[in-house]
């Protein structure tokens, strides 16, 4: 993938992750992209609300950076399959994530956000 | 007769010979321990091996466990998961048993895919306890658990379960009637402050296994599985014992045996602390590297260092005969002392040399690992049985407790295991503390059942002196009071068995 698709997918990304569940969503999923599990599922692996965590992965579906299988209850959520995906995924990971330090700063960054809606 | 094809080997060292070559293709086994047993562990090794050594590729399915956090640990023993996830030769799904449960009654699901797509051959479920989550009712429980793995069954697919269960428990659980091998694994106290971990195999559909508990070890590059020697030696062949005589190297003390030990003989040295059993067996081993003939010396209490400087005090240089390979020395700590490993370790090397003769020093030091009397007697019996496969003439050496008389060593259960038996004594006699040596078996031949009396001279180590002139009746009185001790002893016993 050209690194221009990438950084703009990349970009969208950080849009989207507006939430600090939403950034535990996708660091799970990116550490383990193979994983799939229900909303129930997510909550206990995330250690969060199942509702908020819901909410989060549903949006994250729309954003087509998850997928969803089956409805309610029986939805289940996993890492986009797509390719192009996935590698942006891991790219956003890797860049404002993967070191601690990044990561508490773009959580900080998040949680003054929030405070200020 | 089951062909070795049908057999899926599980990469596991030592847990295949407790299997008898592994666990029937397309079987279940539900591995169960305690917290820090290493069920985990244990099922990643089989799945890694799979995949690595046999062309197996296997899926692992996480309930609690992040994979990342699994991965991490396995790294500490060499083992390479994500270059193996990247080769696609393993997958892994972490997820909730609700989910797993309805992926696989789906046909067209996810898993079903990844079982065909990537020919998955092992399967390890980490854990089953988990599908209490689901519902705590039992049969619901059992029709679950029993459509899961009926499902691997019938695609031939090796499935590794694991459950945790308290030390404690004994009553079964219904999994283990449902799954067609049960292995628990257990980490058990051998004293107040060591544990030893043990792996039993309590159930294989269908085929042969070793019963009872093996030692089983987290080493540098996983689990190792040594099974209890006195089983798994049951089928080796037996070498004839010769005529030849082995001379000990201990002037005096091949007169007492009547030209030495026989070939492939097996001696208990027993004695007093101090009393020179290490020295006579140092003698032994060194007298015998001389002669050409490879000695193998296995040490518990001092170290090869401390060895070496106490054989120099003697005039014994060995470090020339540990050079050339005539002497190897195998050396263990007490503190860590695995007797099933340290068996095997000498196994492997009786195997790959060509010793001739073999010392251990001592049976002390590793009776206090094996809990209890029977297991050390067919312990013993494994390593005399071991030494005379390979035609090793051989002296293990015990410490007797300074009441200890002659009759009951004779009369104790590992006496019987012995071609020959020596007692290192410390006596008081005329207020000196002197030591003397008896040779109180050699089967097959006549011998010198007379006390001789020991010295240890500098430069030139143990001697056996002809015995003590002049002071027959010493020593008559001697042998007496030893004997009237023992027949004491057992009249104590028997009185003390009949008032029971």
């Amino acid at each position: 993938m050209g690194a221009e698709v990438r950084n703009s997918l990349s970009k969208t990304i950080g849009s989207v992750v507006d939430s600090v569940v939403k950034v535990e969503l996708l660091l799970f999923f990116a550490a383990h992209p193979t994983a799939m599990d229900s909303a129930k599922g997510l909550s206990m692996w995330l250690g969060r609300d199942e509702k908020t965590v819901e909410q989060a992965a549903n949006e994250l579906v729309e954003a087509t950076i998850l997928v969803r299988y089956g409805e309610g209850e029986e939805a289940i959520y996993m890492l986009s399959q797509d390719p192009q995906v996935k590698d942006a995924v891991c790219h956003f990971v890797s860049e404002k994530l993967s070191c601690r330090e990044r990561r508490e700063t773009f959580i900080r960054q998040l949680i003054h956000k929030e405070a200020r809606k | 007769m089951i062909s070795n094809s049908e057999f899926v080997r599980l990469g596991i060292p030592g847990v295949d010979d407790v299997l008898m070559g592994g666990i029937l293709r397309g079987d279940t086994i539900l591995v169960q321990g305690a917290p820090g047993t290493g069920k985990t562990t244990f099922g990643l090794q089989v799945i890694y091996a799979g995949a690595l050594y046999y062309n197996e590729p296997g899926l692992i399915v996480t309930f609690e466990q992040f994979p990342k956090q699994m991965f991490r640990d396995a790294k500490h023993f060499g083992w390479d998961f994500e270059s193996l996830i990247e080769q696609r030769k393993i997958y892994v799904i972490a997820t909730s048993p609700h989910v797993f449960q309805k992926q696989l009654q789906s046909p067209d699901g996810i898993i079903h895919k990844t079982l065909a797509e990537m020919d998955i051959r092992r399967v390890l479920i980490d854990s089953i306890t988990h599908f209490q989550r689901i519902t705590t009712d039992e049969i619901q429980l059992r029709e679950m658990i029993s459509g899961l793995l009926n499902m691997f069954r019938q695609r031939e697919i090796t499935t590794v379960l694991t459950q945790e269960v308290h030390q404690s428990e004994h009553s079964f659980t219904f999994e283990e009637y449902t799954v067609d091998a049960v292995i628990r694994l257990s980490l058990e106290p051998i004293d107040k402050v060591q544990r030893r971990r043990f792996l039993e195999v309590l159930k294989a559909r269908g085929q042969a296994f070793l019963p009872g508990k093996h030692s089983m070890a987290i080493e540098s590059d996983g689990i190792h599985v040594y099974p209890a020697p006195y089983l798994a030696l049951t089928s080796q062949t037996t070498s004839e014992v010769t005529l030849k005589r082995v001379p000990s190297g201990v002037p005096g003390l091949d007169r007492m045996l009547g030209g030495g030990l026989y070939e492939g003989f097996c001696a208990l040295l027993a004695g007093d602390v101090g009393a020179g059993k290490s020295m006579l067996v140092r003698q032994f081993i060194a007298y015998g590297a001389q002669r050409g003939e490879p000695g193998l010396y296995v040490v518990i209490r001092e170290t090869p260092e401390q060895i070496l400087k106490v054989s120099q005090t003697v005039g014994l240089n060995l470090q020339p005969l540990i050079e050339a390979g005539m002497i190897t020395i195998l050396h263990y700590n007490m503190g860590d002392l695995d007797p099933y490993k340290l068996f095997w370790d000498i196994h492997n090397l009786v195997t790959r040399k060509n010793f001739k003769r073999a010392v251990i020093d001592s049976l002390s030091d590793i009776q206090p690992s094996l809990m209890e009397q029977a297991v050390f007697r067919d312990y013993v019996g494994a390593l005399r049985q071991l030494f005379l496969s390979h035609n090793i003439t051989s002296i293990l050496t015990f410490d007797l407790r300074p009441t200890t008389v002659e009759q009951e060593l004779i009369e104790s259960e590992i006496a019987l295991l012995f071609d020959a038996i020596l007692a290192l004594r410390l006596r008081n006699i005329h207020d000196h503390m002197r030591k003397t040596i008896t040779v109180l078996k050699m089967r097959g031949s006549e011998h010198d059942a007379g006390i001789r009396y020991v010295r240890i001279e500098p430069g030139e180590g143990m001697i056996v002196e002809t015995g003590f002139e002049g002071m027959p009746s010493f020593l008559r009185r001697l042998q007496q009071l030893s004997m009237e001790a023992a027949r004491e002893k057992r009249g104590l016993e028997t009185e003390a068995s009949g008032s029971a």
